[in-house]
């Protein structure tokens, strides 16, 4: 079976495991949730075996490289760390309830780089740019900070969606009382947002020593580096905020979606708006 | 007197503020956002018919086309910095004191005040149960034992430093910026290009308006490129010799990702193009019908032989006038004014193969590569390493290490040790309360008889 196909598949074992995550935290169905689990782990290994089988093709076709090279290959790589992420945290702290939105998040990126028309899913060499063992460190340690800021933009999102801060702890009915607590919320908001911090700060650097190296300039100013170093700049406003300043809850949702938000633009929005070193990524 | 320190107090109070800290990293983030949107180092005639005069004359006035080099971005890169320096050494003395306050003496009734506090009862005597708990709290954590008058306390700890962490954090940003600058007093940019087989023993420096001499010179040997078969580029590659004092010192290839560094200057592959070389001319003058053969080098000026008219080839373009490659060639002749015509190179019975009254015909012509490279010198990149290092491992003790102290308090009672503990932890609270009740259940277990609060 080839890559792009099982990879395809793939896009729909999280479409599945959205679905039941979704139906069974609505309608309170545990074994649902548990089911969705299950798939998702299933999906997370088809996936996992999917990039291996890529890197394999890519070796047979004679040119062999990681399979983190193109915008497919990052989408692919993402989506996939989204949801190893969220299922670390699940299996960690055992609430199923935050699920929708990852899930979500890696079904649309999966459906997106495999059937989108605009996404070149065939491999490709490597241009001489690229051929470096820097890539595969900065790409891994990049797109893990961004997953881990997705999951918490996830758990902003939810936190906001639980009401106003005036009552908390207490939801009263509907879809907000089947959100875990506040407390519950933010601590695994902070946990993702640090987590993603540590790997993002990777990412910046091992691209800097990387242009260093290609290049002869650690830090150029271009379109992308700016928008991860503006990123960085949000997330280190965060945890300041939170850790000197007390910042807490509502306040610290926002700026993890915004974060978020600049998470999105770095990756997408300076490859298709904006033009510079990483053209490539296109 | 008095008035004047109170400025300097309050200028020094805000200098040291977190809240300067989070408006710096909003201010930084949302100006950055403009360099992004306007492309930098633009010319001034860019911009004008981009933008208009009006908003031209504001991103003039701003430095928005080269904004992160402007007086303002500094300013608030400079503001971070004293800032950083500023808070870390404020915050710094309260962090040590927090440091030392694990050997305070303990009363029970602020034990029981902690957030995690438990109470033990071993049947074992006091003496016993000191050595049972010092084996047991020594495996784990590092501890200062003290006799008091009706028994024993301890401190345990653990991940003390990690409340420094933050410290060397700070610190490897300030190697980070100090790197920089230092790159930026101490270092250049350059860029250089060589023909096959020529040599250069300097470079140019901002946009080719001033030249540095190397101190040694560069040649290039060969010049590859390879592609895939897709068309796309697959490796591009300069085989050089360093040469100093007329003696070849060394011989090495510079790919891309793979440099060449020589004497602390560094050379990247950057570039590469094709220049025509070993180009013969046939000259033939139509008053006098004198004819003569020449070589003339690309862009060097030559005297035609037993003339006083000069030579050269100014330019080369793979198609002219769809009439296939050609030379721009000029001529100045004695007496005349200069002139300059297209040559063409595949057809020599063209007409207008002409300068003047000189007919030209190309009777040889190569195509050379010739590669560019950008030259480097920067003696702060390993202060810059040595601030990643520093930033990412003391990141990693800041974010997940924390200060973990249990403090015990051992009485003899009837029929054993009455034992008090009580547990703080600077972060990660929840994963605390999970190894603070672990180790009240060990410590219970040191014993059958166990009876555990928590």
């Amino acid at each position: 079976m080839s890559s792009s196909l099982l990879l395809s598949l793939v896009t729909f074992v999280y479409l599945v495991a959205a679905l039941a995550y979704g139906t069974g935290w609505l309608f309170r169905r545990s074994v649902l949730s548990r089911g969705a689990a299950w798939v998702s782990w299933l999906g997370v290994g088809l996936h996992g075996a999917g990039m291996l089988v890529r890197w394999v093709e890519s070796y047979r076709m004679g040119f062999g490289h990681a399979p983190l090279s193109n915008f497919y290959e990052s989408l692919v790589f993402g989506a996939w760390a989204v949801v190893l992420i969220y299922l670390c945290m699940e299996a960690r702290y055992g609430s199923r309830e935050l699920a929708v939105f990852p899930l979500s998040l890696a079904f649309l990126t999966m459906a997106y780089a495999s059937f989108s028309p605009n996404v070149e899913s065939k491999i490709q060499p490597l241009i001489p740019a690229l051929k470096s063992n820097w890539l595969i460190a900065h790409v891994i340690t990049c797109f893990l900070g961004y997953a881990g800021f997705a999951v918490a933009c996830g758990l902003g999102i939810l936190y906001l969606l639980r009401g106003p801060s005036k009552h908390p702890d207490n939801p009263g009915s509907g879809i907000r009382a089947r959100i875990p607590s506040t407390q519950i919320l933010d601590e695994l908001m902070y946990q993702n947002v640090v987590f993603g911090f540590l790997l993002l700060t990777v990412g910046i650097i091992t691209g800097s020593v990387w242009a260093n190296s290609a290049w002869g300039s650690y830090w150029s100013w271009d379109p992308k580096e700016t928008w991860s170093l503006i990123t960085w700049l949000v997330y280190a406003l965060l945890l300041h905020a939170r850790l000197v300043r007390g910042w807490h809850g509502r306040k610290i949702a926002w700026v993890s979606i915004i974060g978020f938000g600049c998470v999105i633009f770095t990756y997408l929005g300076v490859n298709f708006l904006l033009s510079g070193l990483h053209s490539y990524a296109r | 007197m008095d008035q004047k320190s109170t400025i300097f107090d309050r200028i020094y109070q805000s200098l040291a503020s977190v809240k300067l800290s989070l408006f710096l990293f909003g201010a930084l983030a949302a100006t950055s956002i403009v360099g992004t949107l306007i492309p930098q180092e633009s010319t001034v005639e860019q911009r004008l018919r981009e933008y208009g005069p009006k908003l031209s004359a504001i991103i003039e006035l701003l430095d928005f086309a080269d904004m992160y080099h402007s007086w303002w971005f500094k300013v608030l890169l400079g503001l971070l910095t004293v800032n950083l320096i500023v808070c870390s050494f404020r915050r710094l003395p309260q962090t040590l004191t927090l440091l030392r306050a694990g050997n305070q003496t303990m009363d029970p009734a602020r034990l029981e005040k902690m957030r995690h506090h438990a109470r033990v009862q071993l049947p074992v005597p006091l003496a016993a149960s000191q050595k049972l708990l010092a084996a047991l709290l020594g495996r784990r954590y590092s501890c200062q034992w003290q006799e008091r008058e009706s028994g024993w306390q301890a401190v345990a700890e653990k991940g003390r430093f990690s409340r420094l962490g933050v410290y060397f954090v700070h610190l490897g940003v300030l190697f980070i910026l100090g790197g920089a600058l230092v790159g930026s007093i101490f270092g250049f940019r350059g860029f250089v290009t060589i023909p096959e087989h020529g040599t250069v023993d300097r470079i140019f420096i901002g946009g080719k308006h001033r030249a540095l001499p190397l101190g040694f010179a560069i040649r290039c040997d060969k010049f590859t490129v390879d592609f895939y078969e897709t068309g796309a580029p697959k490796e591009f590659r300069s085989d050089v010799s360093i040469i100093e004092q007329g003696d070849l010192v060394e011989q090495a290839a510079i790919l891309v990702n793979d440099p060449l560094t020589f004497k602390g200057i560094t050379f990247y592959q950057a570039t590469y193009g094709s220049e025509p070389s070993d180009i013969m001319l046939q000259v033939k003058d139509l008053k006098t019908g004198e004819g003569r053969r020449l070589e003339v080098p690309f862009r060097e000026t030559v005297m035609i032989p037993g003339t006083k008219d000069r030579l050269v080839v100014m330019d080369y373009a793979e198609n002219v006038g769809n009439h296939g490659p050609a030379l721009f060639i000029a001529a100045a002749r004695e007496h005349q004014q200069p002139a300059s015509a297209w040559i063409l190179v595949k057809q020599p019975e063209f007409h207008g193969n002409r300068i003047g009254d000189l007919v030209v015909t190309v009777e040889g012509l190569q195509n050379s590569f010739y590669t560019g490279l950008q030259v480097k010198k920067d003696p702060g990149i390993w202060v810059i390493y040595a601030g990643f290092s520093l930033m990412l491992l003391s990141m990693l003790v800041a974010l997940y290490g924390s200060h973990r102290r249990v403090w015990l308090l051992l009485d003899q009672a009837s029929g054993g040790t009455k034992i008090s503990l009580g547990g703080h932890s600077s972060k990660h609270e929840a994963r605390f309360g999970r190894e603070f009740t672990k180790l009240t259940q060990d410590i219970g277990d040191l014993s059958a008889n166990r009876e555990t609060h928590v």
